[in-house]
């Protein structure tokens, strides 16, 4: 079988089936870092594992893979989902099912689930003639399928508008609903959305276990980004009330990715993520709690066991790990600095991290530096070996403004340099334990509000006046780390879930 | 009127599809070879006419074909009537109609406007504007209950509603709006502190932006003082936020102390605001004294006793026009007398 235009694929043998098929979204191997590199992480520590990868962009990047295929990977596949078929070569025939198809449509955008994705597909077979999705979305039934749901769900709002967000969804939708699936014993998607929806299919297609492994909140981002954009349109008068139930396009973009969760919950056998308070949002969202669970990411610890520590009477010395972008708040922690140096003169504050990715940003910062007199005390390093670094930190801190589990704090932690962070993602928990800790190891740093630079500098002082809770605060931090955040216990635990459910029939 | 939701197609004849074009071809051929055969006697009048009534229902058939199928049938009905009515001058007639309505290059230009217009990208009143909302059902709920306090929602609504009010903050934001984005940023909810994060690192960029254009409107000699007074608590709330960057923030700072000062000054000419005079006196103090300026406090104060035991009235001053960018050069005191 052939590809569709919208795919990019190629097979190293072409037959075997996969044990895992990873199904990943706006990431792997295009993007450095984050979840990209643990997706590498995950296919390397399973070499006696064959994986399939399906990747999904919106469109042909033209980027370079940053990521070498490593040699477990039989086969490699990306699906455009805004770059979806052409019009038909000639005029078609409006097949007859054509409303009931819109109607599954329907129910699917606005509730999801995996009974909803099967209306879908079971209309369109019904269908008389059975028309691709990609005839479909550019061909005459078009005008249908779009005119009736925008007659069901936003009749008050405009058409016009609706008519390119209804493109933009269902093209991503049909292209998801289209591409050709990888043969496999395992499914595995690294996030809901299109990604988590194509999953939903294969386990629904193949009767094969699907797991879902998510980082960040893939729904809540997208809802925080929509809530907040600018560039959808409101093309209805809500004022400030949030009871008014008329739809308008914000609404339907939100309840799409809604949609697409549960569904994506749903099919899942398994629904993973890094820490407790994801496991909430999840269940918020959708998921089955008998079938959630964490399992964290993990570090070498040995790679930072051996560093050496500050002296006491050494400089006092900060740091920040991480890439000098807006999400990591940067400035915060350079008004921090600004705080402590009026309290403790000789601070030194090291920002150890890459200044490539946001130059403007980067700039910000050091005329923030400048006009704040730090230029002796902050010092920006650019991309390091941080284990060169951190036997002169006495205290490292993060001011993100959004994390999931920062492995910078894994990594100071194992060191045993004590940690002061946002209250993000995963780091209370890391720093201050899991509820479910036995015996509870006690603090490893302290906790600060978000944008909260006089918060930092009185924690990072603290630790910083008090050489013996730093020490105490530290030993506690690479305790933990050694017990629950090693990089062969997250490695030993996907092996031991693929062993499961790969052995099923 | 204009109605964006409800697409109004350029009025135009509809053009007879390439279908409908070799239906007519062939209704004329059919026809004309009726007419020849019914005058050579090959054909009897009533098989004639039977023949001539089948070609003009199978046109009709097309007609019916297309309705079915909810597409535009006007010109094959139109067709298979001038066919009946007229034979085979009739489906030339259809012929003749089809390359009348053929496309021509101008129906692109008349699609374009015809877009802008229901897109609303043409120039329409704001009337207009406002009549179009009402009549597609567009505007504010007049029947919805009373919005919720931002603050309230934030300490006692479900996740989705201040998921809701924080967007709200992002897109629409105002000073006011502050407290409660302050107490979205320490919420007990981890969604909510993550989106609280994003929204103030959305505004933060745009706060000193704001308090500068709030500050040269309040120094703006044309302003009046109670509006002023307006402009600079709210440059006070941006200041105040701990979201501004220290040198905007102590920035704005200076220029609020001056534009008070010369608010009371202004104020105290006043008879008519006695009670906003006293206001903003008390506010002023209140810095002077958290700032610890002991001095100018002592001044203010003496020069309010002065001008209260002489009964000093309002007399017009002068008003001088203070360019924009001399405001952060010179900062207004006191004036010393009335």
């Amino acid at each position: 079988m052939s590809a569709p235009a919208n795919t990019y694929s190629w097979n190293r043998q072409s037959n075997e089936p996969a044990d895992i098929c990873l199904i990943v979204e706006g990431c792997y191997p295009f993007v450095p870092g984050g979840v990209s590199g643990w997706i590498d992480w995950l296919i390397r520590t399973q070499p006696e594992l064959k994986f399939s990868v399906v990747s999904l962009w919106p469109s042909p990047t033209g980027i370079n893979p940053r990521y070498a295929m490593p040699d477990n990977v039989l086969s490699f596949q990306t699906i455009y989902l805004q770059d979806f078929g052409s019009s038909p070569r000639r005029r078609e025939m409006i097949p007859s099912g054509i409303d009931a198809f819109s109607r599954a449509l329907d129910e699917f955008m606005r509730r999801g689930g995996v009974d909803a994705l099967a209306g879908v597909m079971r209309t369109r077979a019904q269908m008389s003639p059975k028309l691709s999705f990609s005839r479909l979305l550019n061909g005459p039934a078009a005008w249908d399928i779009v005119h009736g749901m925008y007659d069901r769900r936003m009749p008050h709002g405009s058409f016009l508008h609706y008519f390119w967000a209804w493109r933009a969804l269902l093209g991503g939708l049909f292209a998801t609903l289209e591409a050709p699936l990888p043969k496999a014993r395992v499914y595995h998607t690294i996030s809901t959305g299109y990604a988590g929806v194509l999953a939903a299919r294969a386990a629904r297609e193949t009767g094969r276990p699907m797991l879902l492994t998510e980082h960040g909140i893939y729904t809540n981002e997208r809802r925080i980004e929509l809530l907040m954009a600018e560039w959808v349109a409101d093309t209805l008068d809500k004022g400030h009330n949030l009871e008014d139930d008329r739809t308008d396009l914000r609404d339907l973009w939100i309840e799409a990715f809604e949609a697409y969760a549960r569904t994506c919950y749903e099919g899942a056998t398994e629904v993973i993520t890094l820490y407790e308070d994801n496991q909430r949002v999840q269940k918020v969202l959708g998921a089955a709690p008998e079938r959630c669970r964490v399992i964290a990411n993990g570090i070498v610890v040995e790679r930072f066991a051996n560093l050496g520590r500050a002296a006491d009477d050494a400089r006092p010395t900060m740091a920040l790990i991480g890439r000098v972008v807006p999400i990591k708040d940067v400035k915060t922690y350079i008004r921090a600095a600004h705080v402590l140096r009026q309290r403790m003169p000789d601070l030194r504050a090291y920002i150890l991290g890459p200044l490539d990715e946001d130059p403007g940003y980067v700039d910000e910062c050091r005329e923030l530096v400048a006009s704040l007199s730090l230029d002796g005390c902050i010092e920006f390093t650019g991309q390091v070996n941080i284990t060169q670094y951190l036997a002169d930190v006495h205290v490292v801190a993060l001011t993100s403004l959004s994390e999931s589990q920062p492995l910078t704090l894994l990594e100071a932690g194992a060191a045993g340099i004590p940690f002061v962070s946002s209250n993000v993602g995963s780091c209370r928990e890391i720093i201050e334990g899991r509820s479910d800790e036995v015996p509870a190891l006690g603090q490893g740093g302290f906790i600060t509000p978000v944008v909260a630079p006089e918060a930092t500098a009185a924690a990072v002082e603290k630790l910083l006046r008090d050489p013996d809770l730093r020490r105490s605060y530290g030993e506690t931090l690479r305790t933990r780390v050694n017990q629950f955040y090693r990089s062969e216990q997250a490695a030993s635990a996907y092996r031991q879930l693929y062993a499961h459910y790969r052995a099923l029939d | 009127m204009i109605h964006p939701g409800k697409t109004e197609e350029p009025a135009e004849m509809p053009p007879l599809r390439s279908t409908d074009l070799v239906g007519a071809i062939g209704a004329f051929v059919a026809e004309v070879a009726l007419v020849a055969a019914f005058q050579n006697s090959l054909l009897p009048l009533p098989i004639a006419v039977m023949c001539h009534l089948i070609v003009a229902t199978v046109l009709l058939g097309r007609y019916m074909l297309r309705v079915r199928r909810k597409r535009d049938g006007s010109a094959s009905l139109l067709l298979a009537f001038v066919v009946l009515v007229a034979g085979p001058f009739g489906a030339l007639g259809g012929l003749f109609i089809g390359w009348l309505s053929r496309p021509e290059r101008s129906d692109v230009e008349r699609l374009s406007q015809w877009y802008a217009r229901i897109a609303l990208s043409t120039d329409v009143s704001a009337g207009t504007r406002r009549s179009d909302r009402i009549a597609t059902g567009r505007i504010a709920n007049l029947n919805a209950a009373m919005p919720h306090s931002f603050s309230g929602v934030l300490e006692h609504g479900n996740v989705h509603d201040k998921q809701m009010v924080l967007g709200l903050i992002a897109r629409r934001f105002h000073a006011d709006y502050l407290p409660a984005l302050k107490l979205a940023l320490v919420s007990e909810e981890p969604v909510i502190r993550v989106q609280a994060a994003a929204v103030a690192a959305k505004i933060r960029g745009s706060l000193a932006a704001r308090a500068e254009a709030a500050l040269t409107a309040a120094a703006d000699p044309t302003t009046p003082v109670d509006a002023a007074l307006a402009h600079v608590a709210e440059a006070e709330k941006y200041a105040a936020s701990g979201l501004m960057e220290e040198p905007d923030k102590l920035r704005a700072e200076t220029l609020i102390d001056g534009l008070l000062a010369s608010a009371v000054s202004r104020l105290d000419r006043t008879r008519s605001a006695h009670t906003s005079a006293a206001h903003t006196t008390e506010r002023y103090e209140a810095r002077l004294l958290a700032d610890m300026r002991f001095a100018d406090l002592r001044r203010l104060r003496r020069a309010r006793a002065w001008r209260a035991k002489h009964g000093l009235r309002f007399r017009p001053v002068a008003r001088r026009k203070t360019p924009i960018r001399s405001i952060t050069a010179a900062t207004p005191r006191p004036e010393a007398s009335g």
